[in-house]
């Protein structure tokens, strides 16, 4: 896919740019605000790297003037540690996510992967199945089977198990999933992703062939077909 | 220089326009009384002569000339009707009797001026008529007008230069006891400034404008000496409490560094390295939001939400690893308890609760969650059956980066009731702490979001 990184710091540009680069991406930089806004509003980009600092223009006048002008080309915010009001301000202005720095490079691009799919997965917003491999959803009836044999789950795990079967071949990472299955947007000391993913996995592949549920080491879960 | 900073002082200047107000007013006080005084007194004898002329030349049209000459003549003082000066002009142009000098008079009303025999002026109001071919001219002494009048502008004159006396004492007392007030504050200000920040405004009795300034002034010094000492909290707490870490972190890298030349070893020291970072820069977080949130900044975020919902769902998401550790976690809520707050917060508030009675309690102890309400007052309890927490330690707990002897061992940062205590205050709640007997119960009491409000 390709990527616009707008960081005026030169080493976290550096650190963005080459570590998605190395995963096959093509990447453009731009260093300040203004130069951002030329070249996002050529279209092609897959999605936009924006930091909160910028000098002059800054990161949220810059998703501001996009939205403004039309685009909706998928933003992910970089906010500074600690700034707490900077997740609901990014996402007021416009933006689709955002993650805090410093960050993991696999929490970076398991989200822009996230964001780049998301037009896709709205499009499908209203369908009321989901169908991953042998296992399926029904969204209205909240029913799961794989191969065709119920799988009772619990409110929690059927909206995890959602969450993983729209990002389906994705990775998920921890801190998605407390988000958008818990709304815990602080990272708790205690396993709750684990532990629920673990009895996820009880229901949905301890009696089945092959396991689709798995675990990327250091960056989050996936599943596959 | 002293006149200038005198005349640039707001109280001298107040003081100014309130004597110059004062002086006009009482000036066209006195003014409006000096002519009300003129015009009755001029009114009063330009009636006398009216009312003496009109007499006069009715005896005259019914008696003849020589019947109001023999009237004029009687040198009766008491007769209202005798004019103080007169003059009759028979029709043969003689003058029959009375003062000649009024002989120039016009016709009519008019005022005029005698020469006396000392030289001196008479004022006078006199009446001209023709009458019977002649002439009566009568005329009223209004030397009194003037006397009054000259009496009037002396003690206005004199009243006129108290009254300013008056003002300009009252001005500059009023000015150098605004200065003296204000002085006061500015000295302490300035003192401030110079870096004792604990000096306060001295406030008065009395209640006054001044006093409730001065107690706001102090309101906001003690807020930011609080801010102030928060921040310098905040400095020495990371100063302490991330040396440790970082002194590890640096110790492992050295050892790797020093040691045996391993790709797998030095895969493994850089996975230890990331993660003791990982808890640095969560320590640092967590650090910068509590100082955030007691900063009060969040409060604009601030919507109704519902608390039972909020205290479910993490209840919920803490059952499976508690469960993991044979432990019960049972939540008893009230349903539909709504509060003003910020959702994330409260997320996290109870969470943290959560996680501490978890982390604190050895594995198996049962957990409980409740929510319940009281007119507009609801609780949000969480309590175990561990170990408690003694009463002296139970004021310490809230405090960044405290742990008691039982939990040193034990995993977390320090910071989780720090955070506690911070998202409480911020949304205006009490926390106790009680003895569960055994164990320990947190309760926090809030009062219940107005229904229309928000």
């Amino acid at each position: 896919m390709k990527v616009l990184v707008v960081e005026d710091d030169p080493r976290i540009a550096d650190y963005v740019c080459d570590g998605l680069r190395q995963q096959g991406h093509v990447v453009d930089h731009a260093g300040n605000g203004r130069d951002a806004l030329f070249l996002a509003l050529e279209p092609g980009h897959d999605v936009l790297v924006v930091d909160r600092m910028l000098p002059g223009m800054d990161g949220l006048a810059v998703v501001r003037a996009l939205r403004a002008s039309g685009s909706g080309v998928p933003i992910l915010l970089l906010t500074a540690l600690g700034g707490i009001d900077d997740r609901v301000e990014g996402l007021n202005a416009g933006a689709d996510d955002y993650l805090v720095k410093p960050f993991a490079f696999s929490e970076l691009s398991a989200r822009l992967a996230a964001l780049a799919r998301r037009p896709a997965i709205s499009a499908r917003q209203h369908e009321t199945t989901l169908k991953v491999g042998t296992l399926e959803m029904d969204l209205l009836r909240r029913a799961v089977t794989r191969e065709g044999r119920p799988i009772e789950l619990q409110p929690r795990e059927f909206r995890l198990l959602e969450v993983l079967m729209r990002h389906a071949g994705e990775v998920v990472t921890r801190t998605m999933l407390l988000e958008q299955v818990w709304e815990f947007h602080f990272d708790p000391r205690t396993n709750i992703v684990e532990t629920h993913v673990s009895r996820l996995r009880g229901k949905i592949d301890r009696e089945f062939g092959a396991p689709m549920l798995h675990t990327v080491r250091g960056a989050g879960y996936s599943l596959r077909g | 220089m002293a006149r200038s900073r005198l005349l640039s002082s707001a109280a001298f200047r107040l003081a100014a326009v309130y004597a110059v107000i004062f002086a006009v007013s009482a000036a066209s006080l006195l003014g409006a009384v000096y002519v009300l005084v003129t015009r009755y007194d001029q009114a009063r004898h330009r009636q006398i002569v009216h009312t003496q002329s009109v007499n006069l030349l009715r005896e005259a049209d019914e008696d003849g000339l020589g019947e109001i000459l023999e009237h004029l003549s009687a040198q009766d003082a008491d007769d209202q009707d005798r004019p103080d000066s007169f003059l009759l002009i028979g029709p043969d142009g003689r003058v029959m009797a009375g003062d000649e000098r009024l002989a120039d008079t016009p016709l009519g009303l008019s005022d005029i001026t005698l020469i006396q025999s000392d030289g001196a002026p008479l004022p006078m109001m006199a009446v001209r008529a023709n009458v019977q071919g002649g002439v009566l001219v009568v005329a009223s002494d209004t030397a009194d007008l003037l006397t009054l009048q000259r009496e009037m502008q002396w003690s206005f004159a004199w009243a006129g230069g108290l009254t300013a006396i008056l003002a300009i004492l009252g001005g500059a007392a009023t000015s150098i006891l605004f200065r003296s007030r204000i002085g006061m504050v500015t000295r302490t200000t300035r003192r401030i400034v110079g870096g004792e920040l604990s000096e306060r405004v001295s406030v008065s009795p009395n209640d006054d404008e001044f006093d409730r300034l001065a107690m706001d002034v102090n309101a906001m010094l003690d807020r930011i000496e609080s801010l102030m000492e928060g921040l310098r909290q905040v400095s020495n707490d990371i100063a302490h409490d991330l040396r440790t870490p970082l002194t590890r972190l640096r110790q492992r890298l050295e050892t790797v560094r020093n040691g045996p030349q391993a790709i797998a070893l030095y895969q493994s020291a850089l996975d230890a390295a990331v993660e003791d970072t990982d808890e640095i820069l969560a320590t640092f977080a967590a650090l910068l939001r509590i100082a955030q949130i007691e900063a009060g900044a969040r409060k604009a975020g601030f919507q109704r939400v519902d608390l039972s919902r909020i205290v479910a769902n993490v209840a919920e998401a803490f059952t499976p690893s508690a469960e993991d550790q044979g432990r019960r976690l049972t939540a008893r809520i009230e349903p539909d308890r709504s509060v003003s707050g910020d959702p994330e917060l409260l997320t996290q508030l109870i969470s943290n609760l959560i996680e501490n009675a978890l982390s604190h309690t050895p594995e198996g102890t049962p957990i409980e969650v409740a929510l319940t309400s009281l007119g507009d007052r609801i609780d949000v309890v969480v309590s175990d059956r561990g170990p408690g927490v003694p009463e002296a330690a139970r004021d310490k707990v809230f405090r960044r980066f405290y742990r008691g002897d039982a939990s040193r061992t034990s995993q977390g940062n320090g910071l989780g009731l720090a955070l506690v205590a911070a998202i409480a205050d911020l949304h205006g709640m009490s926390i106790a702490l009680e003895d569960a007997q055994p164990g320990l119960t947190v309760r926090l009491s809030l009062r219940r979001a107005p229904e229309a409000t928000l």
